[in-house]
């Protein structure tokens, strides 16, 4: 591509460069503002840094009157809560994307009246889902499905405590509920991107409609899809009030997916406010660094990843 | 302890509608750090400082520590088909909450019943519910169970601040708590008697066991006795530091009445002596307002801070002898020499 001539850039270049300086300020704006976290988090945690070093991760025990602070048992129960909820809201959050996608388009009525119930899944504040998991979901849990899970699962380790309803499975189950309209509305999107020429050359070949499907169409969406997982599980990690309703708030190991847990953001919740001293303010902002790392980390191996897959395959999305 | 500041506020609002007052419910320890540097004309605490706490006052500065309202924290539980209320010690209490007794048809809790009561309770495992954030109602609750219980206190003790409770739940707030002992039967967990007494019949409490040995079920007349006992057994004088006072201990041993309700806690208002001095930051105004204001929350908000559709919230009104005593600690506030009120 060659570069404009000159005087064909000189009239309006001052509109250009205003326009210029305008976005760029935005862009170096946003880094400034995640760099400018980045900071603050480490400088309001010094304090708690220099004193429990890298045990404040690896270390189990959180109790404030005693002045120790380690949060495993915190970052443990964000990643299994956050592993739940893909586990169980990718296949189904795909699911309505392809059928959203693939077979709706027949009857576009039904796919439009789904789609834009599912998104209304998204707009419900997390708050609501908090109470209503308390509230609803905590005793169907405890009552149904936990003391069959036990029964019949109860030889893993898995399933093996006694089942109260506020636990890392209940939360999971929450954040499930939270993470589908995201997962379903990329996913969607990024199908919907798919060519039809896929699709036809497929059918031309005399695949049926699940093999055109999961042959053509999905390997094509793979690394769209795989973004729209990331978003979800980015949402899962950093959901607050609906997890600290449902999840037990204890701050042991969790042995099992039905013991109580704690998350970090649970965590930053309760303590908020009811420090009382400058090691634990320290160390409470420190939570907020971990979890701001962690989201990084996430981030970043995700686009690792998906730099690897799109790098490896013949197609370009 | 929030509601019941939000009502005053909005009572006073109507007597003094000149006077803006505002109010941020941030937790005792934001309450101390911000008399503490000046950012708040009057702090206000479930606890009183500790001595670090007080280390860090401005030089000089004279801290006054004003009993303005007291709360009960009573155990509340969830057993299907016991209406009786059931008897429970410190000890047996803090067994409970650590973990030590598991079952509800133990015997450390049946030797406590009546025969009949005694054989209602089930052979089912306890379900401990507590607070997950910190607060002043667990303050008083643990401070309780760890003058009860030895073990308690060395492995867990008492704070305002979250505490690393050896088994339970945690449940966000007293609502929270309330909910999940609603939900769950065979549970049991520390909650603030003014939450029951908003939602009458709907929790079924327990009795406590006091230093005279009687079993007392919290009401709003036994908490306002055990402060009364409270007072009498000596608060800390005028100017004096705070630190470690609680009614809990105090009133632990006290057997001169036989109706205190042994888990009772005075929540404070902290105000420095001298308004008028740098580290105060307030104007002449603002002083003048700020105790009229505390004035009349401990002369005549105290009947149980009506709201404006005449229910009570359940705070138990504080007992004349603290209401004498805070009247005396406010007439000893001086701008520039001169006393305010």
């Amino acid at each position: 591509m060659t570069a404009l001539p000159k005087e064909k850039r000189s009239s309006g270049s001052k509109g250009d460069l205003v326009l210029k300086a305008v976005v760029g300020a935005a862009a170096v704006g946003v880094i400034a503002i995640l760099v400018g976290l980045g900071v603050e988090l480490t400088s309001g945690s010094w304090l708690s840094i220099k004193t429990f070093g890298l045990g404040f991760i690896t270390g189990s025990t959180w109790n404030p009157p005693r002045d120790i602070f380690n949060v495993f048992p915190f970052i443990l129960g964000t990643l299994i809560t956050s592993a739940l909820a893909l586990l169980f809201g990718l296949p189904i959050g795909l699911g309505v994307a392809i059928f959203l996608s693939e077979r709706a388009g027949r009857a576009r009525g039904l796919g439009a009246a789904l789609g834009s119930l599912v998104e209304l899944l998204a707009a419900v504040p997390s708050v609501i889902y908090g109470l209503w998991g308390l509230l609803v979901l905590v005793p169907f849990m405890r009552e149904y499905v936990e003391p069959t899970l036990k029964t019949y699962l109860g030889f893993t380790q898995l399933f093996n405590a006694a089942p109260f309803g506020l636990d890392l499975l209940t939360a999971g189950v929450v954040l499930t509920i939270m993470i589908i309209p995201t997962i379903s509305a990329v996913s969607r999107d990024v199908l919907n991107a798919v060519p039809n020429s896929q699709r036809e050359a497929m059918y031309s070949l005399g695949a049926t409609d699940w093999e055109v499907t999961r042959k053509a169409v999905l390997p094509y969406a793979r690394s769209g899809i795989f973004g729209a997982t990331i978003l979800g599980l980015g949402r899962a990690v950093g959901e607050t009030m609906a997890v600290t309703f449902v999840v037990g708030n204890a701050t042991a190991i969790p042995t099992s997916l039905i013991s109580p847990g704690y998350t970090l953001t649970s965590l930053i919740v309760n303590q908020f406010g009811t420090t009382t001293d400058p090691l634990s303010d320290a160390a409470l902002v420190e939570v907020g660094l971990v979890l701001f790392m962690l989201a990084l980390v996430i981030n970043f191996f995700a686009r690792v990843l998906v730099w690897r897959m799109t790098r490896s395959t013949k197609f370009r999305v | 302890m929030y509601p019941l500041m939000q009502a005053w506020i909005n009572t006073y609002s109507y007597l003094q509608p000149n006077v803006q007052i505002s109010y941020s419910a941030v937790g005792s320890g934001k309450g101390i750090a911000g008399i503490t540097s000046g950012l708040y004309t009057v702090g206000e605490s479930d606890a009183p400082l500790s001595a670090a706490q007080y280390a860090k006052l401005p030089a000089n500065s004279t801290l006054l520590t004003i009993p303005i309202s007291d709360s009960g924290i009573i155990p509340a539980y969830n057993l299907p088909g016991i209406t009786a209320h059931l008897n429970f010690t410190g000890n047996v209490l803090a067994e409970i909450f650590y973990g030590s007794i598991t079952m509800w048809n133990d015997p450390r809790i049946a030797n406590l019943q009546s025969a009949s009561v005694a054989a209602q309770l089930p052979a089912h495992a306890i379900q401990v519910y507590h607070r997950s954030d910190g607060s002043g109602t667990m303050y008083g609750f643990t401070q309780f169970l760890s003058d009860s219980n030895s073990t308690w206190k060395n492995n867990i003790g008492y704070s305002t601040s979250t505490l690393a409770w050896p088994v339970g739940i945690g449940c966000l707030h007293n609502a929270g708590v309330a909910d999940c002992i609603a939900t769950t039967p065979y549970s049991i967990g520390p909650l603030e008697i003014a939450y029951e007494i908003a939602n009458p019949g709907q929790i079924n409490y327990g009795a406590v066991r006091n230093a005279y040995g009687n079993y007392i079920v919290a009401n709003l007349t036994n908490i306002s006795q055990a402060l009364a006992a409270g007072v009498r057994n000596g608060l800390p004088s005028t100017d004096a530091q705070w630190t470690g006072f609680s009614v809990i201990q105090a009133t632990f041993n006290d057997t001169s009445d036989a109706y205190i309700y042994p888990v009772s806690t005075f929540t404070y208002a902290l105000v420095y002596q001298d308004l008028s001095a740098s580290y105060a930051s307030t104007s002449q105004a603002q002083a003048v307002a700020a105790l009229n204001f505390l004035s009349w929350v401990v002369n005549n908000g105290q009947s149980s801070a009506p709201t404006s559709s005449g229910s009570t919230l359940g705070y138990p009104p504080l007992p004349s002898s603290a209401v004498t005593l805070d009247n005396s600690l406010l007439a000893t506030i001086t701008y520039n020499g001169t006393p305010v009120l």
